[in-house]
């Protein structure tokens, strides 16, 4: 790690720390304070990632004292798709043309509820050979920022997408870079491609860190432009919604940008 | 035999129950997670009409509540 970046891990140093950072006093999109384990600050790009014990409430690691640490060691190693709920369409690109959306806000506004999705016929499945359903068959573009992200267990990394910090209301949405497929598959090229665009952003700040299965929060919001389809996470229509307890209440839908198929990220 | 109705004066009437409120805003400025609403109590009706969402959101730190065990008699 170069030496322009400081990892902190006392309690009570980061609170000073936290207060001491420039617009993070009362900002929005900040995780809970007595989430946060530890925090990593680039001072020579002025970006700090806050490392939390968030985890999406459906997950293992979410069960209880005990549970992260074993969640942990199974965390798939590489980048291939560990999972299999609705594995054919999250591994799918939409073939339709993409619309433009410059504010999370508006792509919101364009899904069709969730009410109607959950009662949506026929019925959509949730094995791993349920695809796409009329309604996801979208590909979007959308300018926004990155808030938060983790990588869960089935190896997707889950963007905490959102809007300037100016914009009322706040909202946000989850975007996923999935596993990969096999390399066989027609999506394998542009899902690789935009999975190391990723990670080169971490790899090109100095103390940037790739997310684990907890949340890591962005400090300031992370410019992002994203390309991608729609896709509806039936698997979580009931119970636990996805997203990290801090941010849920403002996320409307259950409506996913899974998988992304462009990503362009800008340091703050 | 029919029984009387009584009528009550509108300052003894006592609050009614409405069944139906007006639909939550989920993003309305401290808002639960929608996952954690366990039900919604409407009380009053027309425009004064107040809104009780119950969760099962508790701190954190609280213990779970051990059975009550009942004595023998």
């Amino acid at each position: 790690m170069p030496k322009s970046s400081k990892t902190i891990t006392n309690p009570q140093t980061i609170e000073m720390t936290m207060a001491a950072l420039p617009g993070a006093t009362h900002r929005k999109g900040l995780p809970a304070k007595d989430s946060i384990t530890s925090m990593t600050t680039s001072a020579a790009v002025g970006f700090t990632i806050l490392h939390t014990n968030e985890v999406d409430g459906y997950e293992e690691a979410a069960q209880g004292p005990g549970f992260l640490a074993a969640a942990k060691a199974k965390l798939p190693k590489g980048d291939d798709f560990g999972g299999t709920a609705r594995k054919a369409a999250k591994l799918s690109i939409s073939a339709a043309k993409t619309e433009n959306f410059k504010d999370v806000k508006a792509l919101i506004a364009s899904l069709v509820p969730d009410a109607k999705m959950i009662a949506h016929k026929p019925k959509i499945g949730t094995g791993p050979t349920s695809k796409r359903v009329k309604e996801e068959e979208r590909n979007i573009h959308v300018t926004a920022f990155m808030y938060a992200a983790s990588r869960e267990a089935d190896n997707d990394f889950h963007l905490i997408i959102g809007r300037d910090l100016s914009a009322t209301p706040e909202m946000y949405m989850t975007m996923e870079l999935s596993g990969l497929p096999a390399k066989t598959d027609a999506s394998f090229a542009q899902l690789k491609t935009t999975r190391d665009a990723f990670k080169a952003f971490f790899k090109s700040i100095p103390g940037g860190k790739l997310p684990g299965l907890t949340y890591d929060f962005y400090h300031p919001p992370v410019p992002v432009q994203i390309d991608g389809s729609l896709f509806f996470d039936m698997t979580h229509a009931t119970g636990q919604r996805p997203g990290p307890p801090s941010l849920k209440s403002r996320m409307p839908v259950i409506w996913e940008v899974h998988p992304i198929t462009k990503i362009v990220l800008k340091k703050p | 035999m029919a029984k009387s109705k009584k009528k009550q004066s509108p300052g003894k009437r006592r609050p009614k129950k409405a069944t139906a409120g007006p639909p939550l805003d989920p993003l309305r400025t401290g808002m639960p997670a929608l996952d954690s609403i366990t039900g919604v109590e409407t009380l009053g009706k027309g425009r004064k009409v107040f809104q009780i969402i119950h969760t099962n959101e508790v701190d954190e730190y609280e213990k779970p509540r051990a059975k009550v065990r009942r004595k023998k008699t």
